[in-house]
């Protein structure tokens, strides 16, 4: 990295810490500290919730998920903007109605402190171990491929999310997150110029995408309908919109980004508009990815992306098998690079069978490299069994060092750690509220002042910002990081989301039965993980289902144990 | 915004959503 990449790195990262502690200074009541003062806008809203979304795994991962398995991801994200909508009509108007801090709150309302105790917990759970990932994601790809130290990495970043976090409170994430997604979407433009402009001469954008669709990488939409295909279209639109009702709908991290609303209308336009941004953005992501792609078609990618597991086959008894593989890798890569040239000018003449055999031909090396890629993998997890045997993740960062000059490297990092504090920041702001409001103001400390509450919260947003740079410390690799996320995530939303939804629109389930239906419903959920190899997606539609049945079942078979009568309409 | 204004909007979420299924699926056939 140059002198210049330092400045642009270190002056955007300063610059976003102090304006957020700015933006958020003199906060002394909790619902100034927690809510914004229910003051925001519906454009920083629905930026502030996309900036959540978009963790740095967002702009690391898709776009060499992109390279590594087309674009099919993108079907994942169809189901989000019927979830807007339903959000929109069921859940607005009723946070706000009973002016609650949290999503969990609500629920007491409903069905007792029990009921709001267990979600609220396994909140904190998921989006503990979540936050930590969100934090250790691009530390450890930047210290794979930078050399940076993976501890430094993940303390200065944790500890530079903390510090405006803690101080500022909400104002100042989601006022941060409005620059923090500008820069980042801004550097992902930057990357696909370059792409574009490093392909040969007589490759156009135009060229690109018709090599990446030829070479299978442009797969937006598959309608098949298979439950073991992790995405296709019917998996994005079912298991899609129920990830996304829960996601948005029950987490807090989330929910406190719309409950920041000056309104109800505000906040309703926030979830809109992210329905209607969420979607090309993430097409466009992946599209970076699969350019990414074409541009490795002409300048010779690394046989295996991670340098460090590169770097122990190097030193170990396989190093004169892999040193072959990359040689046979190398020849391959020639005689492709060959080919693909031969389909660019058999496209451009409009010569259907010379494109049809140069197509043909392309697929079987590409196959044959992908066979050698596989060797390689093999050879990898013999000389450590735990290697990290997937490198979708050093795909695009290797891209960014190795090709974008001076300053654009420091930018898309700027923009890599900016989606890394953005997601971080709304992470530890809903562990610290949801701890403070559901659990120490509820259950331990209840008669505190509004001004304690505000030193509690920000007491316990570094509490969870060191438990999140101490989960960091300890994770390994986790494979594709964007997938495990979302997966880990599965294990919980279903289950949450059919508790919401029976209390959002039933009046004769109590919470004994909501408590007992959620229980099995994880239960049927962790069979599916351990036991099937049934797709994640749909584990979200077996814990929604088999909660809700349950719980209805042990309503009607205990008729002794009256709910408790209070609607979702009514206020506290 | 009214609750007709916001009806119009949710219309033009989901047809939003409609249009760019089918952009999906052309340019997925486009490029193949």
């Amino acid at each position: 990295m140059s002198r210049l990449d330092w400045v642009v790195l270190v002056s955007t990262l300063l610059l976003i810490v102090a304006y957020g502690v700015w933006k958020g200074r003199r906060q002394r009541r909790l619902a100034a500290y927690l809510l914004a003062d229910r003051q925001l806008k519906w454009p920083t809203i629905a930026l502030s919730i996309m900036a959540t979304q978009a963790s740095a795994i967002t702009f690391l991962s898709t776009p060499g998920q992109a390279y590594a398995d087309g674009m099919r991801f993108v079907q994942f994200y169809l189901g989000l903007p019927i979830a807007m909508v339903i959000l929109s009509i069921t859940a607005v108007p009723i946070y706000h109605r009973l002016r609650v801090y949290t999503a969990y709150e609500y629920l007491e309302t409903r069905f007792g402190v029990g009921t709001r105790t267990l979600t609220a917990i396994l909140f904190l759970l998921q989006r503990g171990v979540s936050t930590g990932i969100t934090l250790y994601a691009p530390a450890l790809i930047v210290s794979v491929l930078l050399g940076w130290n993976l501890h430094v990495t993940n303390v200065v970043i944790g500890f530079l999310v903390i510090v405006y976090t803690a101080l500022g409170g909400t104002k100042a994430v989601s006022w941060t997150h409005v620059h923090q997604l500008l820069i980042a979407l801004g550097g992902m433009a930057v990357a696909l110029i370059v792409a574009v402009r490093m392909l040969p001469h007589d490759v156009g954008l135009l060229e690109a995408a018709r090599v990446a669709g030829r070479m299978g990488r442009l797969n937006a939409i598959d309608f098949s309908f298979d439950l073991t295909t992790p995405y296709n279209f019917w998996s994005g639109l079912f298991g899609g919109s129920l990830v996304a009702l829960s996601y948005f709908g029950t987490d807090q991290s989330q929910v406190q980004r719309y409950l920041t609303g000056e309104s109800p209308a505000e906040s309703k336009l926030g979830l809109l508009m992210n329905g209607m941004i969420k979607v090309p953005m993430q097409f466009f992501i992946l599209f970076v990815g699969a350019i990414v792609f074409v541009f490795y078609q002409f300048i010779t990618p690394p046989l295996f992306f991670n340098t460090v597991e590169r770097a122990k086959v190097a030193a170990s008894p396989y190093a004169r098998q892999y040193a072959q593989l990359e040689a046979q890798h190398q020849k391959t890569f020639e005689a492709k690079r060959t080919e693909v040239h031969a389909l660019v000018d058999a496209m451009r003449a409009r010569d259907a069978n010379a494109t049809a055999q140069a197509t043909a031909r392309v697929r079987e090396l590409q196959k044959e490299d992908g066979a050698t890629r596989a060797a390689a993998v093999s050879l990898i997890r013999r000389t450590d069994a735990a290697a990290d045997s997937s490198d979708t993740n050093y795909i695009f960062l290797t891209f960014v060092v190795q090709t974008l000059p001076a300053g654009l490297v420091g930018l898309l990092l700027a923009a890599i750690s900016c989606a890394a504090m953005s997601a971080t920041s709304s992470g530890l702001n809903s562990l610290a509220s949801t701890t403070v409001v559901d659990v120490v103001k509820r259950l331990l400390w209840r008669n505190a002042t509004d001004h304690q509450y505000v030193r509690a919260s920000k007491l316990l947003t570094v509490f969870w910002g060191l438990f999140a740079i101490g989960f960091a410390e300890f994770a390994s690799h986790v494979g594709s990081l964007i997938e495990a996320v979302n997966k880990f995530g599965s294990l919980f939303y279903g289950t949450i989301l059919g508790v919401f939804l029976l209390a959002f629109y039933t009046k004769r389930i109590g919470g004994v039965a909501v408590c007992l239906g959620a229980i099995v419903g994880e239960a049927a959920v962790a069979w599916c993980a351990i036991y099937t190899n049934i797709a994640w997606l749909w584990w979200n539609v077996v814990g929604l289902v088999v909660g809700v049945v349950a719980a209805g079942a042990i309503q009607a078979l205990t008729p002794a144990a009256e709910p408790k009568a209070i609607s979702s309409t009514s206020t506290r | 915004m009214s609750d007709k204004a916001f009806r119009r909007l949710y219309a033009a979420v989901i047809a939003e959503l409609a249009l760019l299924i089918l952009i999906f699926y052309l340019f997925t056939r486009t490029f193949r």
